[in-house]
């Protein structure tokens, strides 16, 4: 990893379109400010993670998420010896 | 509620390429993409891991103008398709949309990737509405 010392007002450039700006020091806080190209996503680490957490529970809650939601929009299941003259289906 | 009169992204199956795969998942980038029967809800699994999979739904039926939203930004195309994984949470269970990584789908290119949204407007765990 490289690390490098900056200080507020300073910056660094990732590439030629995006800039790291260090706005202000607030205690143990670092406010930074960044420039990108729109289609540069700029998201906290931390939600990334919990992105990929929420997909992972989404998959790990599909059976129960379709067992919940599907049946209220399929029509009922056809049972294959079903017959109107089945005495015992009244 | 998931509302039924959104216009699906597909109406038959569909072989999906995730180029940068899946946040987390980089290397799922093969998936079909499949509506649900008799619903608004999708079914997204991994062909390069069938186990893994999610039910969508679209996202603008979660939060109507979202897709107009992250069009503004740039982020999303005109003609591409926003979609919202949703999971479930909890005991009672709760359905939620993850909003802040929606996925867009380009059927014209039979591409998608999934995007993370830095924006409180765009909740991980958004509640879905019952019934759904």
């Amino acid at each position: 990893m490289l690390v490098l010392t900056r200080r507020p007002g300073q910056a660094i450039r990732v590439g030629p379109n995006v800039e790291i700006r260090v706005v202000r020091i607030e205690g143990d806080r670092v406010v930074l400010g960044i420039a990108a190209p729109r289609h540069v996503a700029v998201v906290r680490s931390e939600l990334m993670d919990a992105v990929s957490g929420e997909l992972r529970e989404a998959a790990d809650t599909r059976a129960k998420l379709r067992v919940m939601l599907v049946p209220l929009h399929s029509a009922p299941p056809v049972d294959p010896d079903f017959s109107p003259e089945d005495p015992g289906v009244a | 509620m998931i509302e039924e009169n959104i216009v699906s992204p597909t109406a038959a199956a569909a072989e999906i390429v995730f180029p940068e795969g899946l946040v987390g998942l980089p290397g799922l980038t093969r998936h079909r993409l499949s509506p649900v029967p008799d619903s608004a809800l999708f079914e997204l699994v991994s062909n390069d891991d069938p186990t893994i999979g999610f039910i969508a739904a679209s996202a603008d039926s979660i939060k109507p103008g979202i897709s107009d939203q992250l069009r503004e930004r740039g982020l999303v195309n005109e003609g591409e398709w926003v979609l919202a994984i949703l999971a479930v949470h909890g005991d009672p269970p709760l359905v939620t949309a993850n909003l802040a990584g929606p996925i867009v789908v380009d059927m014209e290119s039979a591409t998608a990737r999934q995007l993370v949204v830095e924006d409180p407007e765009f909740p991980l765990q958004a509640p879905v509405a019952e019934p759904v």
